[in-house]
């Protein structure tokens, strides 16, 4: 379907860097070839995208409708961009619209083909996850940066240095549970973990620890690296960004999310802090056992990796969320744990 | 668990808000899109404040325990009313079981308003183990307003505990209306802790007098629900979302939010009108909305909630 120059150059973009010419030669041949007249939608803002595009020849338009700005032109693209991979990972509304601007191919990567990747060529999903949960990543710094920018000059109500300093040093600490009410097998019947047999999660908790976190501990700092992930069970943990003593609450996670810090993916400290808003429950997987986790079982590790790919995915919806609304509300905050 | 809208801004048929969108607000009670368990069958209540009208600063009220969407009275009101400000519910309440009684009245159906007052409330959510909250909440509610309970919900008696926290005033200033409503959720948490009630519990209300708009997302120990709960996402229903312009109407042959220099009017509501929610905010939990409107812009103040 594809000359051999083209497919050579595929392997440089972000979502095939990790492949080799064999694996991309079988992703092509489960692909398709889609042409754009002038004027055509690839995608349409609010709606769910069939799969990932990437330009082989021709350029497109990406337009948003932004709340507050109307609709504005965010970017020309041209061979070698790809759109709407969000949607290998997750099931959201586009944010943006893509038109072609010119006679448009593209090649499209369905889901519907990337979902049954797990069970016959999970290595080469998890290569393609990779390369796209990068970008994803690149995103989000840029949008801490943006945030950031605009919470210096916000009506964010700073926290007192010294207060901040007491907090600190009286903050309350995590400690094993020993906690024999909770069923968390329960947990295999429930998105995300439900791509888990139970086995394979029974095996995973292996490499676990339940935790207690009182109300107000700090489970993940915003510049600490290998940094554990966590699986809300009972309670809520808040997900903050800080500047110049400035805390912003971007989400709350209840039970049954994952969180963890984004530089599991791209090794850069993160701008989120991770704390108990209420007394939490939660199991811990820290780096150490998926270190070991990844020796044991590489199929387990796969679906793991999935699990933590679509975390970030929706770390960068928050993110986005939460700039809007600094765009949108006077937001000033509040006493934060 | 209840769907509810609000609307404040440029004057706008009731009937744009309540039918036409393709998630629409009537549509939302045998439909609603953010909610996979319980319809909102039990009853609809509307105010909606117009300032052409006789006694403008009192609401059009309009409540029924029937279905909404077979309801021709609404329909036709809906036709001729054009508030500037509007606050509409949609109750969903478990149904009743052999061991437990749901009662679906009119007294039960909110917004809610009480005589001295042009305040409205409607909530989403529900008080764990309510019933052993009443006698020690009645304490704190004055009894101007207690008298005037007269429905079974945990929701009025909340509405009556929050004008309780406030102080009458001709005009409520931000600052005042979240006051009154932190000091709200102050007393239900310390009458749960009096009574040892730790079950989650949301709070989501919805408040207006024609003039504001005020709304929380807030869940009393969020997230204390057991996993063998055999319907875990009836906890992601209480969900808020807004979205702001210069007119709410049909544009590109959809119901939504025209952009503009201006921003004229604005919508919370539990969850979007619109299939495309990308021109929504969802705010997070523990937050506090307030909307209301100077010199002809909506201006919105938003806090994190925390007692």
């Amino acid at each position: 379907m594809l000359e051999a120059d083209t497919k050579n150059y595929l392997l440089t973009l972000k979502p095939f860097q990790y492949l080799n010419s064999g694996e991309l030669d079988m992703l092509v041949a489960h692909s398709k070839l889609v042409s754009f007249a002038v004027g055509d939608l690839v995608l349409e803002q609010g709606k769910i995208s069939e799969g990932m595009y990437i330009i082989l020849e021709g350029q497109a338009l990406v337009a948003a409708r932004v709340l507050g700005r109307g609709i504005i032109n965010l970017a020309s693209l041209d061979k070698g961009s790809f759109v709407g991979e969000i949607s290998l990972i997750e099931r959201q509304p586009c944010t943006a619209t893509v038109i072609a601007s010119t006679p448009l191919v593209c090649l499209l990567i369905a889901t519907n083909y990337f979902a049954v990747l797990p069970g016959f060529m999970p290595e080469m999903r998890y290569r393609i996850m990779k390369g796209i949960v990068e970008a994803v990543c690149v995103r989000i710094r840029a949008t801490f940066a943006e945030i950031r920018s605009i919470m210096k000059g916000s009506a964010i109500i700073p926290r007192l240095a010294f207060v901040e300093l007491i907090k600190f040093l009286s903050r309350p600490k995590v400690s094993p549970s020993k906690r024999t009410d909770i069923n968390l097998m329960q947990l295999v019947h429930l998105t995300p973990f439900d791509i888990f047999t139970e086995e394979e999660f029974k095996e995973l908790l292996n490499f676990t620890q339940l935790i207690d976190a009182p109300k107000g501990a700090v489970l993940v700092k915003e510049k600490e690296l290998h940094s554990p992930y966590y699986i809300v069970l009972r309670g809520a943990v808040q997900a903050t960004m800080t500047q110049d003593n400035k805390v912003a609450k971007l989400v709350v996670l209840g039970p049954v999310s994952l969180f963890g810090s984004i530089n599991f993916i791209d090794n850069i400290p993160s701008a989120i802090n991770y704390a108990a808003c209420e007394h939490a429950i939660l199991l811990k997987l820290d780096m150490a056992g998926i270190e070991a986790l990844k020796k044991s079982n590489m199929l387990l590790w796969y679906k793991i990796f999935d699990v933590i790919c679509q975390s970030i995915v929706n770390v960068e919806q928050a993110v986005y969320k939460f700039y809007l609304r600094l765009n949108s509300e006077h937001y000033v905050g509040g006493k934060n744990v | 668990m209840c769907r509810v809208l609000s609307y404040l801004g440029t004057p706008i048929p009731v009937e744009e808000l309540l039918y036409f969108p393709d998630n629409s607000f009537i549509k939302q009670s045998y439909n609603p899109r953010y909610m996979s368990h319980l319809l909102n069958l039990a009853g609809f209540g509307l105010m909606a404040w117009d300032a052409q009208s006789y006694h403008p600063k009192l609401p059009y009220m309009y409540k029924t325990d029937k279905l909404p969407f077979y309801d021709e009275n609404l329909k036709h009101l809906a036709v001729k009313i054009k508030p500037s400000c509007l606050l509409a519910h949609l109750r969903g309440v478990a149904y009743s079981t052999f061991n437990k009684r749901t009662i679906v009245s009119e007294q039960n159906v909110h917004p809610f308003i009480f005589e001295g007052s042009n305040i409205g409330l409607a909530h989403n959510g529900s008080l764990s183990r309510f019933d052993e909250m009443k006698p020690v909440l009645f304490q704190h509610i004055h009894n101007e307003y207690l008298t005037q309970i007269s429905g079974t919900t945990d929701s009025e008696w909340i509405y009556a505990l929050f004008l309780s926290q406030l102080t009458k005033a001709e005009v409520y200033t931000a600052e005042a209306i979240a006051d009154a409503l932190i000091k709200t959720f102050k007393v239900i948490a310390k009458v749960r802790k009096q009574l040892s009630i730790t079950g989650t519990s949301p709070i989501n209300l919805f408040i207006s007098n024609g003039k504001f708009l005020a709304a929380t997302r807030y869940t009393l120990d969020y997230g204390w629900h057991s996993m063998d709960d055999k319907h875990p996402e009836h906890h992601t229903y209480h969900s808020l979302w807004y979205t702001y312009g210069e007119n709410y109407g049909l544009y590109d042959n959809e119901y939504r939010m025209k952009d503009g220099a201006k921003r004229s009017c604005i919508i919370i509501a539990s969850e979007p009108l619109t299939e495309d929610t990308t021109t929504w905010v969802e705010l997070p939990e523990y937050t506090l909305i307030i909307a209301w409107q100077e010199n002809e812009q909506i201006k919105i103040v938003s806090k994190d909630i925390v007692l």
